[in-house]
């Protein structure tokens, strides 16, 4: 084979090859992704002045537009000083109806296919609290005799791990307590997901399918607006509720009361009374994480 | 050394480079393009899976990490097990493994390659990866083992392209390579490769909530594993160059590396018995994970073929090791060798990391199986992995045999 | 009348709350009372249709009645109910094994060894009956529950029993909070086992075997 005609082979094999590459990445190109270059180049939540956030906000809220075909309002709900949320639930008077799962569903614009929810109710036997003998996917009539509930969610640990792992500081703790996400800085790694010891954190496999109708449209930037594909989400105490006052949307729903929330800064509140007057504890207290989720009984 | 020269000869040096890369008989050019042919399968898959999210692949919020990971953790293995080669050649002064201490550092380039694809193929938002970045992006360091991974494993490529690239470059200039230029990289390189495996059984052993993972014998476990997967994968890969090239492998360097296997694979085997041990004499909830693994529980036992198969193949590869000699049982080596290099792979991957999710945190027992998808990509990345060592090595056999210098013309 | 409901509570609970804590500004004013002025307020819900009988006519019509449409003034004497008034049916112990018709009060009176006149005024049957013979409106059920259930009112007033709306912060608005008998039928107050709604549907539940239950 003389050179000129092995040249002449190198260079087919060659426009072959790059012929391949661009049909193996056909699917890129096809894809008009919502990801403008704004977004592309969005900087850290944290980094953002107010009127940097002011823009990304209508940005964000125009997208949801375009989406969803629905308007909805996206703020940027701030902590208030003096206040750390705590949150505890009665053991005794849970009775695993599952609605306060089926409420954060709604509040926090979860994906419909999928019944997501950041609280999973644990059936538990009794006589134990060994979660090896619990069960999530049981089915009613509810209280089943010889059971109990115990709904699971972010604990809002003092001491979270998930935050301490998260290679690109796109989660972290709030003045208040509340660990958040910045679904724009998230690169989606799931690291936070593997060192969560109370299966909180959950990963937008796909894209959420949600009606317009469906869409609870009072969303905040850090918590309950429709997060894009490939980032983590996790419960935010409903902080945009929570931040102005108003009771978690958990709470609301829950039909027995079995759920407490206050400020724990402040001594006269419910929480306060529970911590002091119950027995309370907390999940898998061994590994240090210190919750501000706390579970009780009555009797 | 002087500048001005460099300017003109580092091209060409890249040039001929290129060509002798491309140059080949019909076996090397059928090798390549079934490589190629993968490659872009997996390039292919992983485009699909970020246009429609990691909804196609097996993995849940229960199980979050799948084979990507796995997998990721063995070419680290594999990486770090490379110098392996590099301690006795350098440490010791073993001439006999001078001369082709060369393949490691490609095979540690290589690795690298292979391991850093695989984290980029897991991420969610692989357009966000500058995040990642320091200075660039938002650093967590030093809190997250995750920093500390891209650092050992950025610059352990980096160490690593520069010694292979230094090596090659002299020996085409036709000059004997300045000690001073090479020497300390080397021996940071061995301390390095130390580094990355013990900083990514950090990133496992460090998680609380993960019982399975959460032991400190995981370090040393990945160190003894690495040492296995090295040296077996190098002794397979100087049998192909022996077999398809000009460059000379002696049967001293075999017998070096395969001293090195012999305790490695021993040692790999006492680490996973002791574990096991603590696992099951304990008892408790701590043990769950291992008893889904080795024996199925709550009557879900899809690992249970593969680890089985595993300690299988280590044994008997063990086995064969120990009895072989090097000057008779040459091909008995090979097949040792090619056995407990899968037998790493199943134990390390799916073995280490999806048990690690199950039971999940609240005890679910969700089992996990990669999609096509997933195994798509997977052999696309090992594949582009095959594609870097074959040209590194087709290109160093090229420059110690003398075939590709500087005084001397292309063909 | 709240302070005396109190006191009774306190009677009847066996962990006696500290005076300080029991009366402090910590416990949520109920009924609004002194520091209203820089709290919301906080108003129990009053459920629909309390203190009347719902039943359905032979024509399907549904009808609200109070209970002074029958019992007069005059007190009325208690009597076994009338088979042919439908809502009175579960409010007497019925034969074992008979079930009561739909559009009863209730299945049946199972709440302890009580008779109506430990809770309804036998004079005014448009109002309910203290133990100390003091009468109050329907509305102030809660106060009549308290009286003998001093725990579960005690948890109660500090939010850790019975379902709220509204804030956890009263400085920036109201909240309302359900009455006993929004969940508690005073008939058969135990809370009845319901189908938990909402189950997980993740991908893997549909399609592999679902998770073990043991």
């Amino acid at each position: 084979m003389d050179a000129s005609r092995r040249t002449a082979l190198k260079a087919l094999g060659a426009s072959l090859g790059v012929a391949g590459l661009a049909r193996a990445l056909q699917p890129l190109v096809d894809w008009t992704p919502a990801t403008s270059m704004d977004e592309l180049l969005q900087k850290h939540y944290k980094a953002l002045t107010k009127e940097e956030l002011a823009v990304i906000l209508r940005r964000l809220e125009d997208e949801a537009r375009d989406t969803y075909g629905v308007d909805v309002t996206i703020e940027d709900v701030r902590p208030t000083p003096g206040v750390e949320f705590g949150y505890a639930l009665n053991l005794s008077i849970c009775i695993g109806c599952r609605k306060c799962a089926e409420a954060c569903h709604n509040e926090n614009n979860h994906d419909r296919s999928t019944n997501n929810s950041y609280i999973r109710v644990l059936e538990m036997e009794k006589g134990s609290l060994d979660m090896g003998k619990g069960s999530v996917d049981y089915d009613g009539p509810v209280p089943a005799p010889g059971k109990f509930y115990m709904p699971v969610q972010c604990q809002q640990c003092r001491n979270p791990p998930c935050v301490s792992v998260c290679p690109v500081e796109a989660t972290w703790q709030e003045s208040d307590g509340v660990t958040v996400v910045d679904y724009n800085w998230c690169i989606g790694c799931r690291y936070c997901e593997a060192a969560c010891p109370y299966h909180a954190r959950r990963f937008n496999w796909k894209k959420p399918e949600l009606g317009a109708s469906e869409i609870n449209p009072n969303q905040s930037y850090l918590s309950n607006r429709v997060r894009p594909q490939g980032v983590m989400e996790k419960c935010t105490f409903c902080l945009h509720r929570t931040r102005k006052g108003q009771l978690p949307a958990c709470l609301e729903a829950c039909p027995t009361g079995a759920r407490v929330f206050g400020n724990l800064l402040d001594p006269s509140s419910e929480i306060r009374w529970v911590l002091e007057n119950k027995r309370v504890f907390v999940l898998k207290e061994d590994l240090g994480t210190q919750p501000r989720f706390y579970y009780f009984f009555d009797e | 050394m002087n500048h001005p020269q460099h300017i003109v000869t580092y091209p060409r040096f890249l040039w001929r480079a290129i060509g002798v890369a491309t140059d080949g008989k019909l076996p090397f050019y059928a090798w390549m393009t079934f490589l190629t042919a993968v490659t872009l399968v997996g390039i292919n898959a992983w485009a699909e899976q970020t246009v429609r999210g990691m909804d196609v692949t097996g993995m849940t919020d229960q199980v979050s990490w799948g084979l990507y990971i796995a997998n990721f953790t063995f070419a680290v293995g594999l990486a770090a097990g490379a110098v392996a080669m590099v301690i006795p050649a350098y440490l010791y002064k073993d001439k006999a493994l001078h001369d082709v201490v060369i393949v490691g550092e490609v095979l540690a380039v290589a690795a690298i390659t292979v391991a850093l694809a695989f984290v980029i193929c897991d991420l969610g938002r692989p357009d966000r990866f500058w995040h990642l970045l320091p200075v660039i992006g938002r650093f967590n360091w030093p809190m997250s083992m995750l920093t500390w991974d891209v650092i050992a494993l950025g610059g352990y490529l980096v160490l690593n392209l520069h010694i292979t690239g230094y090596l090659l470059y002299t020996r085409f200039l036709g000059r004997e390579p300045n000690k001073r230029w090479y020497v300390p990289f080397v021996m940071l390189s061995i301390v390095w490769a130390v580094s990355i495996h013990t900083v990514t059984a950090f990133l496992y052993s460090g998680l609380g909530g993960r019982p399975f993972w959460n032991t400190a014998i995981l370090a040393p476990r990945f160190i003894a594993s690495a040492f296995v997967t090295g040296p077996a994968f190098i002794v397979l890969a100087l049998l192909a160059v022996r077999r398809f090239t000009e460059m000379w492998v002696g049967d001293d360097a075999l017998r070096t590396i395969l001293r090195i296997l012999r305790v490695a694979v021993l040692a790999n085997l006492f680490m996973v018995l002791s574990e096991v041990f603590t696992e099951f004499y304990t008892g408790g909830s701590h043990v769950a994970a291992a008893e889904y693994l080795y024996f199925g529980s709550h009557g879900k036992d899809g690992l249970v073929p593969w680890i089985w198969t595993a300690i299988g193949l280590n044994v008997v590869a063990a086995a064969i090791l120990l009895g072989a000699n090097p000057q008779q049982h040459l091909k008995w080596i090979g097949l040792a060798c090619a056995m407990t290099f899968c037998g790493v792979w199943i134990e390390k991957g799916m073995g280490l990391i999806v048990p690690g999710f199950i039971p999940s945190t609240l005890h679910e027992m969700v089992e996990y199986t990669p999609t096509v998808t997933e195994w798509k990509i997977t052999a696309g990345i090992w594949a582009a992995g095959g594609i870097i060592f074959t040209l590194g090595v087709k290109l160093s056999s090229a420059i110690f045999t003398g075939e590709l210098r500087l005084d001397r013309e292309a063909p | 009348m709240r302070a005396v409901a109190l006191l009774i509570a306190l009677a009847c609970t066996s962990e006696p709350i500290p005076a300080d804590r029991a009366f402090g500004p910590a416990v949520p004013d109920l009924t609004a009372g002194s520091d209203a002025t820089s709290r919301h307020a906080v108003t129990i819900h009053v459920p629909e249709g309390l203190g009347r009988v719902t039943f359905q006519a032979p024509d399907g019509a549904v009808h609200q009645v109070p209970c002074s449409t029958c019992h007069g003034p005059d007190g009325l004497a208690e009597r076994a109910a009338d088979p042919a008034r439908p809502f009175h049916l579960g409010l007497t112990p019925l034969p074992a094994g008979v079930e009561p018709p739909s559009g009863a009060l209730s299945r049946r009176l199972e709440h302890g060894q009580l008779q109506c006149a430990a809770c309804h005024s036998s004079g005014d049957r448009d109002r309910l009956r203290l133990a100390d013979g003091r009468e109050l409106p329907f509305e102030d059920v809660v106060t009549l529950c308290a009286q003998c259930h001093g725990p579960q009112y005690r948890d109660y007033q500090r939010g850790s029993h019975g379902g709220m709306n509204g804030y956890w912060d009263l400085r920036r608005g109201p909240r309302t909070r359900n009455s006993c008998v929004d969940c508690h039928h005073p008939h058969a107050p135990a809370y009845r086992p319901v189908m938990p709604v909402f189950p997980p549907r993740d991908r893997w539940l549909d399609s592999s075997t679902k998770t073990e239950t043991h």
